[in-house]
């Protein structure tokens, strides 16, 4: 085994900043642009075919909140972590917060899809019929989530910015920059949580609920955003494995991240299931005809495969791996269990929004049966992908420009840990100031 | 933590053991008039098996009310422990320390108390025997396992017991140390439930990992208690109550509740028992900042379950709203809730001095149990006073009765004695975990700066 050298501030800053612009191939960037625009091609297309029959943007709408909950679910863990002040996490907070780029790529998606929308006059929605309402505050909503997200990698890639471009005059560091910089990023942390709550409030029930005409579950809202919290961790665990896999950062991205990130996981997981057995259990017990209509079409009709396949990916799954010691306390059992979770995310989306647009149409009498499933046709795949391609090929480009780990956070966990003396050992200690 | 203070193994020793061994005359006191609010409760129990549910203020329409509020709080109440002690423990919090045991008594406490309050509304409370155990197989009667009537005590009896062995997992060394430090029949009596600890390396490896075991198995039970209690609404048609909400909203609510019921229990026991160098300005500050997070989280599922009460625009829900928002006396409870279980104590939580002044976090917290209060009586009653279908389902408006008001004030004598007799027998604060906190403590010096730190479990 060749030898490591231990990390150390002045060492860090040089592998760091010497990375910049160095991770993601130039070929590989130059195909998945061509995969984003050939994505945009096809959602043109899908446009200029007009919104009727409504059915046909179900899988368009699954691809929107896939990308919400998992590239823009990743900016809450940086902000969670550092708001509990976890170390484990130094290094993913970068590749956390890099995830605000999926803003760019998911709010001109949100506003194309609230224009295909049918009539709102009269509809149950939390709109009320209010002025605006849905397309326009839903878009204020998304800009408002994307531009914070964005304004957080800023701020937060400021001294490294400074550090890399060796152009220090704009950004010295002075004791005051350091306030403004510490306390702007747990602002703009909350807001941004407040707001990724917010959207996904917006997106499950106007892109969702409100196309059901029955359907006023109040958990849905919260089920949304944990499940896009899971998914968000588990899409900063897979970036993390890259990152240290194919971009060197083997020495960084050590066990205690993984490990750290392996607990909030299994917690995720479990509270995926418990809000799935809430809505399921008020159902079940509840059994009026809305209630068994419900049932039918999300859980037990033509998406039953959908459904019992989320549960197993994101809750039995997870659950049955990560509860063994030797699976948590590693590199690769958590990084396993986090694809299984961003696969169980994809298909616990299409199993919402493809079955909630399929019954989409004018205001009527209630629905009693579910139509059948209904599967993705040529442009549906190539908006996906393109979507998907397109937040990949933002995210490369933003690690261009920024160091894929945040140099002053990972110093200052050097300078706050230390190896003491303890007994006839030697322990980790680690400092927390106010 | 800001605030560190260096114990002696004897002073901590000396500290925590005064009280169980010395019993100053203030306690016989404290007991005679928490007796007297008992036996107020107990008469009033008595009454009414005489009696019957006559001297509430039910109609054919309001059958559960202050009793079944009381009951929905104080099972609020018990999840101060396991958030306290089980989270906090397997989150390695060093903050937790001298808060756990107190949050497990009360959580042990709280939950008697709660089981008393169907049995009393049960108003036969003998009957209850048939709903909840098969009595008599030969003609085939059996339970309906269906029922809440089953599902309630089997899920509070199991998190009863598992906070039980949780406690007495966790007191077992500090019942050593109460043995080697008594004579006579204490001495003998801790003995035996110190079970021969000596301290021996295998002894407290297998302390530390029941402890730990414990804290995890204990979660998922945690979690159903409330979720079940909420459930005894929401697979109701009840509207109002009829919602999918409900089990997350509950047990966030119930975690408000008793972590703030957690930081009035504290500055009670600071300024009881002259705690300073163990309770402090730091604890209240970390109990401030959690309450902070759980509080608004508990407000967005308010909110989720009043939007989507609305949502739909149904007639019945729509009434229940209205009733709930616009009609008294619920008019004049609402705001009151609002602002005593978030918009007053929150804003100031967000100020630091707050949140280390010890009275200050006293009133607040306890601020928000009076809010909580009445937020479970608005969850139960006035979805039950609105008015239905048929003329003859519109009554008046239900109105608490005294009996109902002094089982009220009973609940809080029973913690409150409970609390007070335990403490008397057992160290409140746990020796064994201060000690430990004690020995992990180092400093790193960080340029001019010496920061303190903590061993990394």
């Amino acid at each position: 085994m060749a030898h490591v050298e231990p990390l150390t501030r002045a060492g860090t800053t040089h592998d760091l900043t010497g990375r910049v612009g160095r991770i993601g191939s130039g070929s590989a960037m130059l195909v998945l642009g061509i995969l984003a625009l050939a994505g945009l091609i096809g959602l043109i297309l899908k446009v200029m075919s007009g919104p009727v029959p409504l059915n046909k943007w179900g899988y368009t709408a699954a691809a929107l909140a896939f990308l919400l909950s998992t590239g823009q679910g990743m900016p809450v863990v940086a902000f969670a972590t550092r708001l509990a002040k976890g170390y484990w996490a130094l290094p993913l907070r970068r590749a956390a917060e890099l995830g605000a780029v999926t803003g760019l790529v998911t709010t001109p998606l949100f506003i194309v899809l609230l224009f295909q929308l049918p009539d709102f006059f009269g509809r149950p929605s939390i709109w009320f019929d209010w002025p605006g309402g849905p397309v326009l505050w839903d878009s204020v909503a998304m800009i408002l989530l994307t531009f914070t997200g964005l304004a957080m990698l800023f701020v937060s890639s400021r001294p490294d910015r400074a550090l890399s471009t060796q152009q220090a005059s704009d950004w010295p560091g002075t004791g005051r920059q350091w306030d403004v910089l510490t306390a702007g990023l747990v602002v703009l942390g909350a807001f941004y949580l407040m707001m990724l709550v917010f959207v996904h409030m917006y997106v499950v029930s106007d892109l969702g609920m409100s196309l059901v005409l029955g359907w006023r579950s109040a958990i849905i809202p919260p089920y949304h955003a944990v499940s896009g919290l899971q998914a968000g961790l588990a899409t900063t665990l897979l970036v993390c494995g890259a990152l240290r896999r194919f971009g060197g950062l083997r020495r960084y991205f050590g066990l205690d991240v993984f490990w750290g990130a392996s607990k909030l996981l299994l917690g995720l997981s479990l509270l995926f299931f418990y809000f799935t057995w809430s809505e399921l259990l008020t159902n079940w017990y509840g059994r009026t005809a809305d209630e068994q209509f419900l049932l039918d079409l999300f859980m037990f009709g033509p998406y039953t495969a959908l459904f019992i396949s989320s549960v197993l990916l994101n809750f039995a799954l997870p659950l049955a791996l990560l509860i063994w010691n030797p699976i948590r306390v590693s590199v690769r059992g958590p990084i396993f269990v986090a694809g299984l979770i961003l696969l169980g995310n994809l298909i616990d989306r299409l199993r919402i929004f493809v079955a909630s647009w399929s019954v989409a149409g004018p205001l009527g009498p209630h629905r009693t049966f579910a139509p059948p499933a209904q599967y993705p046709d040529a442009l549906d795949l190539l908006v996906f992908v393109g979507a998907v391609s397109a937040v990949t090929f933002l995210y490369l480009l933003a690690l261009r420009f920024v160091p894929p780990i945040a140099i002053w956070e990972f110093k200052t966990g050097l300078l706050l840990t230390a190896e003491r003396p303890y007994l006839k050992t030697e322990v980790a200690v680690v400092a927390k100031p106010q | 933590m800001k605030e560190w203070r260096e114990l002696s193994s004897s002073k901590i020793n000396d500290d925590l053991l005064k009280f169980p061994l010395h019993t100053p005359m203030w306690f016989w006191y404290a007991l005679a008039g928490l007796g007297l609010v008992v036996g107020a409760g107990f008469l009033a129990f008595a009454i009414m098996i005489g009696g019957g549910l006559q001297f509430l203020g039910y109609n054919n329409q309001t059958m559960w009310a202050v009793l079944i509020t009381n009951f929905v709080f104080w099972i609020g109440i018990s999840h101060a422990g396991v958030m306290i002690s089980a989270i906090l423990r397997l989150t390695q919090a060093e903050w937790r320390r001298p808060v756990t045991r107190a949050s497990e008594i009360l959580t042990v406490f709280s939950l008697a108390t709660a089981m008393l309050m169907p049995i009393i509304h049960s108003g036969r409370p003998w009957r209850t025997l048939y709903w909840e155990f098969p009595f008599d197989f030969s003609r085939g009667i059996f339970m309906d396992i269906r029922s809440a009537l089953v599902w309630d005590p089997s899920a509070i009896f199991t998190y009863l017991l598992s906070s039980v062995m949780f406690v007495y997992v966790a007191l077992v060394p500090d019942l050593a140390v109460a043995r080697d430090r008594s004579s006579g029949i204490a001495r003998y009596l801790y003995a035996i439930l110190a079970m021969g600890f000596q301290g021996t390396k295998r002894q407290w490896r297998l302390q530390a990992i029941a402890g730990i075991l414990l804290s995890a198995l204990i979660l998922p039970v945690f979690v159903s208690v409330h979720s079940i209690v909420s459930w005894d609404f929401a697979m109701a048609l009840v509207p109002g109550w009829h919602s999918t909400v409900f089990p997350p909203y509950f047990v966030i609510g119930a975690v408000h509740s008793g972590v703030s019921a957690v930081a009035t229990l504290m500055a009670i026991l600071r300024w009881i028992f002259h705690l300073d160098d163990y309770l402090t300005d730091d604890h209240f500050d970390a109990l401030g900042r959690l309450l902070v997070v759980v509080s608004t989280t508990w407000l967005y599922f308010f909110g989720m379950d009043f939007y989507y009460g609305l949502f739909a625009r149904d007639e019945m829900e729509l009434g229940i709203w209205s009733l709930r928002l616009f009609t008294p006396p619920y008019n004049t409870l609402f705001p009151i809730f609002l602002l005593a279980g978030y918009l007053i104590p929150v804003p100031l939580w967000l100020i630091r001095g707050v949140r280390r002044n010890v009275k200050a976090m006293f009133f607040t917290s306890l601020l928000v149990n009076v809010g909580m209060w009445i937020e479970r009586y608005m969850l139960i009653v006035p979805p039950l006073s609105n008015k239905q279908a048929f003329p003859f389902d519109w009554v008046t408006v239900y109105q608490p009765q005294p009996i109902e008001w002094v089982l009220v004030v009973f609940t809080f004598g029973v913690v409150s004695t409970g609390i007070l007799v335990f403490a008397k027998l057992f160290p409140i604060i746990p020796l064994f975990d201060i000690k430990e906190g004690q020995n992990l403590r180092r400093v790193i010096q960080v340029g001019r700066r010496t920061v303190p730190g903590v061993v990394r479990e």
